[in-house]
């Protein structure tokens, strides 16, 4: 440790109250913008999750070319047949970061218990896929809330005997008149059927048994969503393709990049196939607006938090080096050059802003810690029954707020510092006494 | 004079307007004979031929109507046989032979192209809707009385209909389809040169009806209708219960 370091360590503790007033400024601020990003953050994982994964649009989805606006109203001409899903798998299976891909069908229809329906708009997935996208890690972390418990039965299981069995949300198996648990049921009670027209336009129906139950995290769809095995859907349509394919990446690969990748080879073989990232609002429009929105305000509110820490941190440490004239006076006197005497000053200042940024971290980690262990629970607009409130200050993130909470500090501490150094030592002395 | 008049009027007038509203409904329930709207049972098969965007694809069915219910089933294509609609007064189901339980229904829902399940067997206006005289005007150079028709129940395939019917032969002529805001979304076209025997008489009857989008009048259903015949039908068959076993 060099002699100025240790000087500064030294006056920092010496002036224990003006180092404490500073600190705290520092501390409050710098914890509450954590505090504020890591709420803005598990907001953005939350939906992103959500999105991703409870609702099964994947990373990227490769849709036929107009299949997102076209599908709906003609089936036929923009759905994937069985003969592109399995084109496509091996184009995508190249694909170092796609960790992996699920064919989606969707549609709407009715459901009925054999005296009254109604509308739904199905998913038809794999039950193997689906176990996979329940269990993957980053549902565990953020979004647990939104599937069944591991040992709870779900679509992940509509398998074998259960491979007619089909899942409703709470809300729309009370509108068709049964309530869940739907596993609990008579065999009478669990049998329903699904209606809906074909691909080639003719009324269709199949019967399905309610089994299980689910919440796709959105207020909008909870009393029309329904989850099929996907041969249970393909029946219903009476097609062998899909609506989409679902391409899930590694967490950490780069969305866009691999999207643009595969949207080469797929053009390169001739396919008539379009990629969509998961936050284009042609097929995320509910994660696109809420972090939009999300976003702007957030926005708004660190910009002021920030304003107001940055203003009462350059108070405190202009008043704390203000009070030090005599000081740094003296250490003129002594044979400090005008530069020694600044740099020391903006040394006490990193010192102090660093131990004070290490403390407001470590308090928004324990504060965030006890927020989340009181289990609080609110309901956010647009999303289906609450959810708890929950911060995970992120410490990227922190780190990145710190650099300008560092660099104020050591720009109001230099400038202050040169300023006065620069007066005659005995103005200096003089001003003190 | 003008005070007897004036006295006239409002003394006569609701009693005017309930002759209106009679000849309205009795004209319609008149017409409604010759779309299949009899007491007694009748039988007829129906070919929809559907044409939308550029595709064209065919479907047959038999009906069998009696009163305010209809069995309509299947005939081809083969991947559609066994089907049936089944109209139970204003409750409509569908069932095939490999479901557990038939499903409920709306008459609103598409069949085929631009006919809606209600069209194939919805027969029953005048039970259906509230109809009332909107003047006169010709349909292909023939007199025509306009009624203008309103939905009795959310239930019944449309909810407004603009209604011709023939001054001369009292037969629907042509029917405007319209939204609860009173944008006709279809148009409809009737030809009578089927003969049906009934109740002891003997009256011309539906043979084609031609369903046309109002916006993209290359996109229509043709309904034709053949061998129509009174037969005695058992209730059973209208019976929901019986479908499934």
């Amino acid at each position: 440790m060099t002699l100025f370091s240790k000087m500064a360590l030294r006056n920092l503790w010496k002036n224990k109250r003006r180092s404490f007033s500073t600190g705290i400024a520092i501390i409050a601020g710098f914890t509450g913008l954590c505090l504020l990003g890591g709420y803005i953050i598990y907001v953005e994982h939350f939906m992103r999750v959500s999105s991703v994964y409870v609702n099964h649009t994947g990373h990227i989805a490769i849709y036929k070319k107009g299949g997102v606006d076209g599908f709906y109203n003609n089936p036929r001409k923009y759905h994937l047949s069985a003969n592109d899903i399995q084109k496509v798998r091996e184009i995508v299976a190249q694909e170092p970061a796609v960790e992996f891909t699920t064919p989606i069908l969707q549609g709407m229809g009715l459901l009925s218990n054999g005296n009254k329906s109604v509308p739904v708009v199905a998913f038809g997935i794999n039950p193997a896929d689906e176990k996979r996208i329940q269990s993957h890690p980053q549902v565990a972390t953020w979004t647990h809330e939104l599937v069944p418990p591991a040992n709870e039965p779900s679509i992940k299981d509509a398998e074998g005997a259960l491979a007619e069995t089909i899942s409703v949300t709470k809300q729309l198996g009370t509108l068709v008149g049964r309530k869940a648990p739907f596993d609990k049921l008579s065999a009478n009670e669990r049998d329903v059927q699904l209606a809906a027209r074909t691909f080639e336009g003719d009324l269709n129906a199949v019967n399905a048994n309610l089994g299980f139950k689910h919440t796709t995290g959105m207020m909008m769809a909870e009393d029309t969503s329904l989850v099929a095995p996907l041969s249970v859907l393909q029946n219903l349509y009476a097609t062998d393709g899909a609506t989409y394919l679902a391409v899930y990446l590694n967490p950490e690969a780069n969305v866009s990049g691999t999207m643009k990748r595969l949207q080469e080879k797929i053009d390169a073989a001739g396919l008539d196939l379009q990629t969509i990232p998961f936050n284009d609002d042609a097929i995320g429009l509910f994660y696109v607006g809420t972090l939009g929105f999300l976003y702007i305000m957030a926005g708004f509110f660190i910009f002021l938090i920030f304003s107001a820490v940055a203003l009462s941190i350059v108070n405190s440490m202009t008043i704390g080096i203000l009070e030090r004239v005599r000081e740094i006076g003296t250490l003129r006197a002594i044979g400090f050059t005008n530069a020694q005497t600044a740099w020391l000053f903006t040394l006490e200042s990193l010192f102090l802003t660093a131990i004070s940024l290490c403390v407001g971290y470590v308090l928004a980690q324990a504060m965030a810690g006890t927020v989340n262990s009181m289990n609080i629970r609110f309901d956010p607009p647009g999303i289906a029954g609450d959810m708890q409130f929950v911060m995970k200050p992120d410490t990227w993130f922190c780190a990145l707020l710190a650099i300008p909470i560092m660099i104020i500090c050591l720009i109001c501490a230099y400038i202050v510092s040169k300023k006065l150094v620069n007066k005659p030592i005995i103005q200096l002395l003089q001003q003190a006494n | 004079m003008k005070k007897i008049f004036l006295l006239m009027a409002i003394t006569l007038g609701p009693s005017l307007h309930a002759f209106a509203a009679d000849s309205a409904d009795e004209l319609l329930k008149f017409s409604d004979r010759a779309r299949g709207g009899l007491k007694d049972g009748v039988v007829w098969d129906a070919k929809i031929i559907t044409e939308e965007d550029g595709d064209s694809s065919e479907r047959t069915f038999t009906i069998k109507a009696k009163g305010n219910d209809a069995n309509v089933e299947a005939l081809t294509p083969a991947r559609n046989k066994g089907e049936v609609f089944l109209f139970n007064d204003r409750n409509m189901w569908f069932f095939k032979p490999s479901l557990r339980k038939p499903v409920s229904i709306s008459a609103r829902q598409k069949l085929s192209g631009q006919a809606a399940n209600g069209d194939i067997a919805s027969t029953n206006y005048s039970r259906d809707y509230d109809a009332t005289a909107a003047g006169s005007e010709k349909v292909n150079g023939e007199d025509a009385t306009v009624l203008m028709l309103k939905a009795k129940s959310s239930q019944v395939t449309y909810d407004q209909i603009k209604y011709w019917i023939s001054k001369k032969t009292k037969l629907a002529l042509k029917a405007e389809f319209m939204t609860l805001q009173g944008t006709p979304f279809k148009v409809a076209v009737f030809e009578y040169k089927n003969k049906m025997t009934a109740e002891g008489k003997t009256f011309d009857f539906i043979s084609k009806m031609t369903i046309t989008d109002a916006k993209f009048p290359k996109n229509r259903s043709i309904i034709e209708y053949t061998k129509p015949k009174a037969e005695s039908l058992p209730a059973s068959l209208f019976n929901v219960n019986n479908l499934s076993r």
